[in-house]
């Protein structure tokens, strides 16, 4: 990312509470972002993979609940790393899934990073915002 | 002809151990048949549960039309529900004719050919309840994750706005709101306390971690390394005998000394808690004894404490009430016991047994980790 142009990151999250708490921890770690946020993960799809290709949306990374409506997230993960255009876009799974096995998956499929939604909301805000920042900045 | 013995086996059928042994079982039991007969070929045709199986005495084409033999003579095959199973079939150059003597040895050598449909057909239906068995495993772990995950999301949620809300606003808030954001916030966290154990109780059992053997000295240090804070709280002494080598799934067997150990630092008495934890050798199992010199309780109760949810404490003290019956699940999946001794005022000895490591599988787990 060059010069100060804020980071075009789309949010899929279903939770408006979520959405604003993730919003909230991106401005407490100061990331300069436009976010493009969607509730279902066949918007999502959509939006990556449009028929029209000429109306493609390229966000600098996405942030992905895992249990969204319609398609799930690791599905969309999934289908990033299938894409040979998105395959190295950094994707930063936000879930409050404890189950183990969400997490080997998501790893398996090349999850950027990993942040489980804390109850303890410095901790949420540090785990989200540092997270994602890193991601964004490597 | 056809040099293959077995004229038709299910297509896309592997020749699994059972087929191949009824596929002997049947040559041998269809020569002694066509013998009787004074035949020379003898042929079975069963229908083994739906998967028909077709086995020749000899090597030759056991087709419906053999040339070489026109003359043939057909046995109905009756499973033991009195149902025709399939049918052994004798061909020959020469007129057959059913030898009335023979038939005792005719029956026995047919009731093998029962036993060996009957074999198949059972193997064929424990595949397939294998299959059902994990297809419903795996809905079950469908279901816990949904449950757990779906949850636990809004609980988090919440909890993080109260915080906010605080954070904001705690300031022109006065002090009773104040006071129920806290006992909001204190309430949520009870609840998700309480759906990660109930997570872990779900979850128990259902990897595929095979067991290994451990060293119960590493499992102790590792669950001590964990309480360190409660321990250190409380000043308690922990101690421990020499301990063994066991064979078990290392994170199960570390759950359980963490359960026991935390319940011993949680149910207290007035001094000082004091754990020690020993074991010894009873037939081809350890029991391993984990003694506290805590608050105790009636003995009564000893089996109820293990169930979930069932504290003899109430809310008076924290937990969520799964520690022990994850321990018992985690326990019995090792195909041990566990029980507890307990008097009021006087302690508690929880013990469990767990399987023994040979003397090579304990010399070599000496260094090394599972």
């Amino acid at each position: 990312m060059s010069g100060t142009a804020p980071y075009r990151l789309l949010l899929v999250e279903d939770n408006p509470a979520d959405v604003y708490l993730i919003q909230e921890a991106l401005r407490e770690h100061c990331v300069a972002c436009e976010i493009t946020c969607l509730e279902d993960g066949e918007a999502a799809l959509q939006a990556l993979f449009p028929a029209d290709e000429t109306s493609s949306f390229a966000p600098d990374g996405v942030i992905l609940d895992l249990n969204t409506p319609k398609v799930e997230g690791i599905e969309v993960l999934r289908r990033i790393r299938q894409s040979p255009s998105l395959r190295h876009l950094p994707v930063a799974i936000v879930t409050s899934s404890e189950f183990p096995k969400d997490k080997s998956d998501a790893a398996a499929l090349g999850a950027t990073c990993y942040i489980l939604k804390s109850a303890r909301l410095e901790e949420f805000f540090a785990r989200v915002g540092s997270s994602i920042k890193q991601m964004l900045e490597q | 002809m056809n040099t293959d013995s077995v004229a038709a086996r299910p297509e896309g059928s592997n020749p699994r151990t059972h087929w191949r042994n009824a596929d002997a079982v049947l040559k041998q039991t269809a020569q002694a048949l066509a013998g009787l007969y004074g035949a020379s070929l003898g042929v079975f045709t069963l229908d083994c549960g739906g998967e028909s199986l077709r086995v020749a005495s000899q090597d030759g084409n056991p087709g419906d039309t053999i040339p070489d033999f026109p003359y043939s003579y057909a046995l109905p095959i009756i499973g033991r529900d009195g149902g025709k199973i399939g049918l052994f079939t004798c061909y020959s150059n020469r007129p057959l004719r059913p030898r009335e003597q023979d038939c005792p040895q005719v029956n026995q050598l047919l009731a093998t050919a029962v036993l060996a449909d009957e074999n198949v057909r059972l193997n064929t239906e424990s595949r397939e309840l294998t299959a059902e068995i994990e297809k419903a495993k795996q809905l079950h772990l469908g279901f816990i994750r949904s449950v757990v995950h779906d949850l636990r999301s809004p609980f988090v949620a919440v909890s993080n706005m109260a915080q906010l809300l605080r954070i904001r606003c705690g300031e022109i808030l006065d002090d009773q709101t104040n006071e129920l954001i806290s006992l909001t916030t204190g309430a949520i966290d009870r609840g998700l306390a309480l759906l990660s154990s109930l997570s872990a109780y779900s979850l128990i059992g259902t990897t595929a971690v095979e067991p290994c053997p451990i060293q119960l000295t590493e499992a102790v240090g590792v669950a001590l390394f964990h309480l360190d804070k409660a321990v250190r709280q409380c000043g308690a002494v922990i101690t421990t005998d020499e301990l063994p080598v066991i064979i078990g799934r290392r994170d199960d067997i570390e759950q359980v000394l963490i359960h026991i150990i935390q319940n011993a630092l949680t149910f207290r008495g007035t001094n000082s808690p004091r754990v020690h934890i020993s074991a010894i050798m009873s037939g081809e199992q350890w029991v391993v004894s984990v003694s506290d010199n805590g608050a105790g309780f009636d003995n009564r109760y000893a089996s109820q404490i293990f169930e979930p949810f069932k504290r003899l404490g109430g809310n008076r003290f924290p937990g969520s009430g799964l520690g022990l019956a994850i321990c018992k699940k985690i326990v019995e999946l090792h195909q041990g016991s566990i029980w507890a001794e307990s008097e009021p005022g006087k302690g508690s000895v929880f013990r469990f047994t767990l399987p023994a490591a040979s003397q090579s599988a304990a010399a070599a787990s000496h260094g090394a980790r599972c």
